[in-house]
């Protein structure tokens, strides 16, 4: 019973459920169709709730360090968290407390998120600065190049200089970088589709123990 | 207006916790950050939660057979049993419905969207031939480098000597060249990134000191 | 002092036997992961060529503070190496494949989806996300957290316990690899997750994967080294170590593994930054002892790093997971020691410090600097930015009739707003002044509410936008949910309103995206792009689609557009510039003043990468 739970039936419904969908893209007649259009309206309405189970699980683990030192700043996230699903909630729910969710958004979770976007700045700043402390060699001077390139190509410098790198960059971007970028990107794609093969064949079962 | 007023002040204050970190970690800076972190969790959860409630009640109520709605609703609701560690198994159904749609859905969007369409844009010359000879050349490097792209991940090398020597020849020299292409794409991509987020930072800066004017303005106004 | 590995004995430091039972003990030295030196025992960094020798705890590679030592865990570490306890050379003699210590991801992108499902895109390890986006391997797309990196942030990235703790069942999750004999597993590693060992053959070559040889020549029973790569550690990767010791050179020359007559290869030394950290190498590819391939070998090849081990990988926000044999070597060696108190969350700054702490600093002003000169004084520096392919889509998208119900998917929140309102504030507008009805979705949950925010700014007369603009609100689910949205436009409800959608009147032919004119997909993040692209080609490869893109994924873009899967784009504030040029609205100034820090700031970090390279590159390696 234990195995029959923890590991036959979920790989039968992972590896059902999936071939269903693939099979309702091969074929997409009417019932095969719907089934698979089912399926994934399913996956998406389970998706929500694993985000909520992410939310309490992080509640409960600052809780618990809450009572260690440093715990001050447990305390101040878990407060933070419910006041925020607290005003969210009731903007979205009641329309007259819309205002509530408004101020939140735009003058507390804007701020906060943008501002440490926007650190990146700085902390990419000081990597390109320390490019070469530790890796000399040819590779990396490409590296190099193709972001001094991509740099001072974006905004055009006065001529004609300027309109030089601005044609460099565009060069850069459109066929070295691309081809690149492309090979990547196919590559990516192949792994999904390893990666999804061996899913659907039960070889791999991230979801069981 | 005073709710503005505050809110422009919390904003700005936010924004200078932040941006304390250039100073390096500090206490003001974690702060932030635990801030930050529990202001997006509640927010996410209260949009994901009425989000399932706008789909799920109407199909509750609505004629089609109730079965649809209730086993979506029952499979979210053991997925939350994955919280505790003794009944983590029996979320286990839920996880491996979401794998196996997901990954249904990952493999088919791959495969039409992204490496069907890409190969055969590899092959496809005649949309470089229209820009002249500069665009032939264009389009071989593009092709020579997307495959060499490729190959750079290839490590598997033949056995027998002679065959590895031919392999080295081709693949593996493709291979380096290919590698050569990828950190062509990856330092643009380095600085495109920088551009990107340094428009952010040029944001934030602004957002500060026009906050502080305001701020100053309103403060010599009242005092005024 | 060295512990014997035998018997546990401590010896005075620099003996060669132990006093009590006259094994040999470990060389007192610390052999140098990059260049091999063997270095005394006290060093924290290689007097040859200045590598780490004790590995960071999650230090990205471009990121990475020497000065500092930072602890796993709050942890102090001794930087001896120790003696190795029965069970933990037993576990380094096992091939280990042990479990990736996974990169924390970018935690707001983590905390956008926390309970995301682990499909297959998001089990791709984080180096291959990285090489796709434009986290190039000095420069990862992480926010500043990563390059401290200070224990607490761990903590705080950390949030889940590792592992749910087997309380009820003896037997550890530690599939595959040999319980000690003493049977007793210290409380600490019972909870670390391993992946199941793949087996792993003692390969003639030298181990193709790079290793930490932080315990140099320690003579164990193993007569292979399983290869470590622990995490955070790209930078500090070798090639087969300088001399091969003797033990490995006992190893019995075992034929490589065969796959379809080829074998595997040593990884070229370029790419090691860009391995995945499971440490899979190149090797013999399992039986599968799963599924339906049961018995079969290599029909499936497991790729390097873009398998999905074969355990359960917690649902919830991935947290670090501690497998590294090196760490757990370092940490039995705490434990076997008397009583250390962990530091508490602060940081000690090591004496190293303020070279590091000048830098940062005159970054950041230098930084500042820049982007705040010409806000006092006017610079006449740069040229009007030109974008092609904004004009371009300008064109195409002026072409658009009256009333076409264009769907458009709005994925940035707050965090990338700065700059994505300017990219899509004048394509937004375009579009309504083409009378074009707008239905907006999001697969990122504060999507809807920027989407408001700057439909607000750009909407002329606000009375209208129950006519014009449909928020159909948030999407559940990644690809899963594009794909459900894709199929039923129709079946979502407005996010302002709470109405049905097929209840407005601006829906009321539209019910899915066979009856849409056009997509424009605003995006941020790599993977937005590409899901919204891909499922778009599945459900219904026919409609136009455009893009307005930040900078950061105008290269990802770029094949797509050239390929014609993208029928135009506008890329970053200058695309957007560009733009609001064409369309003339009056913003124009602002861009202006954007556009010039921008410059400035840029113009800076072009001029401080040119400086640390020559001065690197010339003044030679700095401690």
């Amino acid at each position: 019973m234990d195995r029959l739970v923890k590991r036959i039936l979920p790989t039968s419904i992972a590896v059902g459920t999936g071939l269903l969908v693939l099979l309702g893209y091969l074929l997409p007649v009417p019932p095969l169709a719907s089934v698979r259009d089912e399926l994934i309206r399913w996956a998406v309405i389970i998706a929500a709730f694993a985000f909520i189970l992410g939310f309490f699980n992080l509640l409960r683990v600052h809780s618990g360090r809450a009572r260690k030192p440093g715990g001050i700043y447990s305390v101040i996230l878990i407060l933070t968290a419910l006041t925020s699903l607290v005003l969210t909630l009731a903007a979205l729910l009641i329309p007259s407390l819309r205002f509530l969710g408004d101020w939140w958004f735009r003058y507390v979770l804007s701020p906060l998120q943008a501002t440490v976007a926007g650190l990146i700045a700085f902390v990419l700043a000081v990597a390109a600065f320390r490019l070469l402390r530790h890796r000399r060699e040819a590779g990396v001077l490409v590296f190099l190049v193709a972001a001094l390139v991509v740099l001072l190509g974006t905004l055009p410098l006065p001529a004609p200089a300027g309109n030089w790198l601005a044609n460099l960059r565009t060069w850069w971007m459109n066929v070295p970088a691309m081809a690149g970028m492309r090979g990547l990107l196919i590559g990516v794609g192949l792994g999904v589709l390893l990666v999804g093969l061996r899913v659907l064949t039960g070889s791999d079962r991230p979801y069981s123990d | 207006m005073t709710a503005d007023l505050i809110g422009l002040i919390a904003g700005t204050l936010l924004t200078l916790l932040v941006l304390s970190y250039i100073l390096g970690d500090n206490p003001l800076y974690r702060l932030a950050l635990h801030l930050l972190v529990g202001a997006t969790v509640g927010y996410g959860v209260a949009v994901t939660t009425v989000t399932v409630l706008q789909t799920v009640l109407p199909a509750l109520q609505s004629d089609s057979p109730r079965v649809r709605a209730l086993i979506p609703l029952v499979l979210g609701i053991l997925l939350l049993f994955k919280g505790f560690p003794r009944w983590s198994a029996w979320g286990n159904f839920s996880t491996a419905l979401l794998v196996g749609v997901g990954a249904a859905v990952a493999m088919g969007g791959a495969l039409v969207g992204t490496i069907i369409p890409q190969i055969a844009a590899v092959g496809s010359l005649n949309v470089w031939l229209r820009e002249g000879s500069a665009g032939l050349i264009n389009g071989l490097i593009v092709m020579i480098g997307t495959i060499g792209a490729l190959l750079a991940f290839a490590f598997a090398v033949p056995r027998q000597p002679a065959l590895r020597r031919l392999w080295n020849g081709s693949v593996g020299v493709l291979g380096q060249i290919g590698r050569l292409f990828l950190l062509a794409a990856l330092g643009a991509a380095f600085g495109t990134a920088l551009t990107a987020s340094l428009t952010v930072l040029v944001g934030r800066v602004y957002a500060v000191v026009m906050g502080i004017q305001q701020l100053l303005t309103l403060i010599g106004m009242s005092s005024g | 002092m060295i512990y014997c590995p035998k018997c546990g004995t401590a010896n005075r430091q620099g003996s060669k036997f132990c006093n009590e039972c006259g094994a040999p003990l470990p060389a007192t030295g610390l052999r140098c992961p990059m260049c091999g030196a063997m270095n005394p025992a006290g060093n924290l960094y290689c007097d040859r060529c200045s590598a780490r020798l004790i590995p960071a705890e999650r230090v990205p590679p471009e990121e990475e503070k020497p000065e500092r030592p930072s602890p796993p865990k709050g942890i102090s570490l001794p930087s001896v190496p120790l003696g190795e306890e029965e069970w933990l050379s037993e576990l380094r003699a096992e091939a280990l494949d042990l479990a990736p210590e996974e990169e924390t991801p970018g935690w707001p992108g983590e905390l956008e989806a926390p309970g995301e499902p682990p499909t297959p895109e998001t089990a791709i390890p984080e180096w291959l996300a990285e090489l796709e986006a434009p986290a190039a391997p000095p420069a990862p797309e992480a926010p500043p957290p990563e390059a401290a990196i200070p224990e607490w942030l761990v903590e705080l990235e950390e949030t889940v316990p590792e592992a749910p703790p087997p309380a009820e069942k003896p037997t550890p999750p530690l599939a595959g690899i040999p319980v000690p004999p003493s049977g007793e597993i210290p409380e600490w590693l019972r909870d670390v997750e391993f992946a199941p060992p793949i087996q792993e053959e003692p390969s003639a070559q030298p181990p193709p994967v790079a290793e930490v040889d932080v315990h140099a020549g320690m003579p164990s029973a193993s007569t292979t080294v399983p290869p470590i790569l622990i995490e955070g550690e790209e930078e500090i990767l070798s090639t087969a170590p300088a001399e091969i010791p003797d033990w490995l050179k006992e190893a019995p020359a075992e034929a490589p593994p065969e796959y379809g007559g080829l074998v595997p290869a040593e990884i070229p030394e370029w790419l090691r930054p860009l391995q995945p950290r499971e440490g899979v190498a190149v090797e013999e590819e399992p039986t599968e002892t799963e599924g339906f391939l049961s018995g079969l070998r290599g029909l499936l090849p497991i790729g390097k790093g873009l398998d999905m081990p074969a355990t359960a990988q917690p649902l919830l926000p991935r947290a670090p997971r501690p497998a590294a044999v090196a760490r757990a070597e370092l940490l039995q060696g705490l434990l076997s020691r008397p009583l250390i108190t962990p530091p508490t969350a602060e940081i000690r700054e090591a004496p190293r410090q303020s070279g590091w702490v000048l830098t940062r600093f005159l970054v950041g002003v230098i930084l500042l600097a820049a982007i705040l000169l010409p806000m006092l004084v006017r610079l006449p520096l740069f040229g009007p930015p030109t974008a092609p392919t904004a004009e371009a889509l300008f064109a195409t998208v002026n072409q658009l009739p009256g009333n076409t119900p264009v769907l458009i998917a709005w994925e940035y929140g707050p965090a990338e707003s700065d700059e994505m309102d300017r990219v899509a504030g004048p394509l937004i507008e375009h579009l309504l002044r083409r009378e074009a009805r707008l239905i907006v979705v999001s697969t990122r949950m504060e999507g809807p509410a920027a989407a408001e925010a700057l439909l607000a700014s750009r909407l002329v007369d606000p009375s209208e936008r129950s006519r014009r603009i449909a928020n159909l609100g948030y999407l559940p689910g990644q690809a899963a949910g594009v794909r459900e949205a894709l199929g039923n436009l129709g079946g979502r409800t407005e996010a302002m309103t709470g109405l049905p959608a097929s209840q407005l009147d601006i829906m009321a032919d539209v019910h899915s995206i066979a009856d849409v004119g056009m997509v424009v997909i605003l995006a941020a993040q790599p993977d937005d792009l590409k899901t919204w692209l891909e499922q778009i080609s599945v459900a219904n490869p026919n409609v136009p689609v455009v893009a307005g893109v930040s900078a950061r994924i105008e290269l990802i873009s770029t094949p797509y557009l050239a390929a014609g899967q993208l029928r135009g784009m506008v890329a970053g504030l200058t695309g957007g510039a560009v733009y609001e040029r064409q369309l003339d609205t009056g913003w124009g100034r602002e861009y202006e003043y954007y556009l010039t820090s921008l410059g400035m700031a840029q113009l800076a970090i072009a001029a401080l990468t040119v400086i640390g390279a020559l001065i690197f590159l010339v003044g030679g390696r700095k401690r």
